[in-house]
């Protein structure tokens, strides 16, 4: 589940831009947790990254469901 | 086969059949005389089961055909069966057994001549346009990162083919639905596929074809499948080819472009620009966290004050992490490490045990440090720590420089 979310490239974006602006506003300065944001910061980069390093498409053909149209005729 | 084997028996002569048997023999056969016919309704009426029963004339000599529409198909196609309107009817001819009268069963109807299609094309435009269903409002948004995409295309032909090479390798799941795509043929088809979509786990469904004749796109201005297309739960693109008349359903689709490759490049879009954005992420925290480090000068005291095993620890971890971690943040974490070692080694200068192995020893009295001849008195007991252990040692002489 945990690894999932690290694929999600939208929430990572998000989160990514969420430790941008923690540090915007950070009043006190904070180093070992501003640390502590840099290294998820390249864990979520590593993980999209990965996402976005070419894979392999799913295609898959499926079958009308009739019913919707031809059961009506006598 | 046992059809073949009764026309045979019928061909010798040698089979007697009932009416039934043999009505049910024709109809086998005439079904196989699938066809498109054009004439001019002249007789139209909506039987109690809603079917419609019409005849179509041909203009030159009077020839009739007596023909039925069910009441389904009759209610997809979206025209009205009036005296006078010239169609072009598909389907087959059948006997009816109960009257045995022969019908043509049509399948599907369409207006015949452009004029007539044209016409019908800009009544259905305004009447849909006036009702709102293209309305600029009501479109959505293309979602940035669909994962899950539904395509409604002919197989046949190179449509597939220029979304497939154009869409990018990100883990799409496409699934795609074969249907027809030409003439008014491919209204029930077209339905059905939508419908079907309706039901599947998806982010965007594309519904593509290439260009045609107004009279080759007819199921694409088809009311009821633009309004499918209207209210459909996800946004839908559109890739239509046409010369001037837009299809409805493109008009009512929340994007229309002109080709697969545009509708596939429109999916890759926010995928691409991810790229960018997580090195403009990266960008932006190293170079904040650099500044802070920067900022503070007091890193090392605080290093040397507090937690000096805990930094080790993030020390270690930071290697661990540079292992496999990406260039840029590399030389940031390697700039830290840098700082903790050097932390290291003041911490070492200035560690009491390496004095005294050096030669130094401390004396202490009462647990302070003895730093000025007035720390003692005459008499005192000294605490003289040196590298190995403590000397006690009593004051006998106190000498000031």
């Amino acid at each position: 589940m945990a690894k999932e979310k690290t694929k999600d490239l939208n929430n990572n974006l998000k989160r990514l831009l969420e430790i941008s602006e923690w540090f915007d506003n950070q009043e006190e300065i904070d180093v070992e947790e501003g640390l502590n944001k840099v290294k998820e910061a390249a864990e979520l980069i590593k993980a999209s990254q990965e996402r976005l390093k070419g894979i392999e498409n799913e295609f898959e053909e499926i079958k009308k469901e009739i019913g919707a149209t031809d059961v009506l005729e006598p | 086969m046992e059809i073949d084997k009764l026309i045979e028996n019928m061909d010798s002569g040698e089979r007697i059949f009932s009416v039934s048997e043999f009505i049910e023999l024709l109809n086998i056969g005439l079904k196989r005389s699938q066809a498109k016919i054009v004439g001019e309704v002249s007789e139209a009426k909506i039987g109690p089961t809603g079917h419609v029963y019409f005849s179509l004339k041909d203009e030159s000599d009077g020839s009739v055909m007596n023909c039925i529409i069910w009441k389904y198909r009759y209610g997809l196609y979206g025209i009205k069966l009036e005296e006078g309107t010239k169609i072009i009817a598909s389907g087959y001819p059948e006997i009816y057994a109960p009257s045995g009268r022969l019908s043509f069963i049509a399948e599907t109807i369409e207006l015949a001549g452009q004029g007539a299609l044209k016409k019908e094309y800009e009544q259905l435009k305004k009447r849909l346009a006036e009702e709102g269903i293209f309305a600029e409002e009501k479109k959505r948004p293309i979602p940035a990162y669909a994962q899950r995409i539904g395509l409604i295309t002919s197989k046949q032909g190179a449509v597939l083919a220029d979304f497939l090479n154009n869409i990018g390798k990100f883990g799409f799941q496409i699934k795609m639905i074969d249907s027809r795509v030409e003439g008014q043929e491919a209204v029930a088809d077209l339905l059905a596929s939508i419908k079907t979509f309706k039901k599947q786990d998806i982010d965007v469904l594309v519904i593509m074809r290439g260009g045609g004749s107004l009279e080759s796109m007819m199921a694409f201005n088809n009311e009821l499948l633009t309004r499918e297309v209207a209210n459909f739960p996800v946004p839908i693109i559109a890739a239509i080819g046409h010369d001037k008349d837009v299809p409805l359903i493109a008009l009512a689709a929340d994007l229309a472009v002109s080709t697969p490759s545009i509708a596939a490049t429109i999916i890759n879009k926010s995928w691409d620009e991810a790229k960018w954005l997580l090195e403009r992420h990266q960008r932006d925290i190293i170079d904040k966290y650099a500044e802070i480090l920067d900022n503070v000068n007091s890193l090392i005291s605080r290093i040397l004050d507090s937690a000096r095993s805990a930094l080790l620890n993030i020390s270690r971890e930071l290697k661990s992490l540079l292992n496999k971690s990406l260039s840029g943040f590399e030389a940031l974490l390697l700039r830290v490490d840098q700082k903790l070692k050097y932390a290291e080694k003041v911490i070492n200068l200035n560690d009491p045990q390496r004095q005294l192995r050096l030669g130094y020893s401390i004396a202490m009295l009462g647990g302070k440090i003895v730093r000025k001849t007035k720390d003692v008195k005459m008499g005192d007991n000294m605490d003289l720590k040196v590298s190995d252990g403590t000397i006690i040692s009593q004051v006998n002489k106190i000498i000031n420089n």
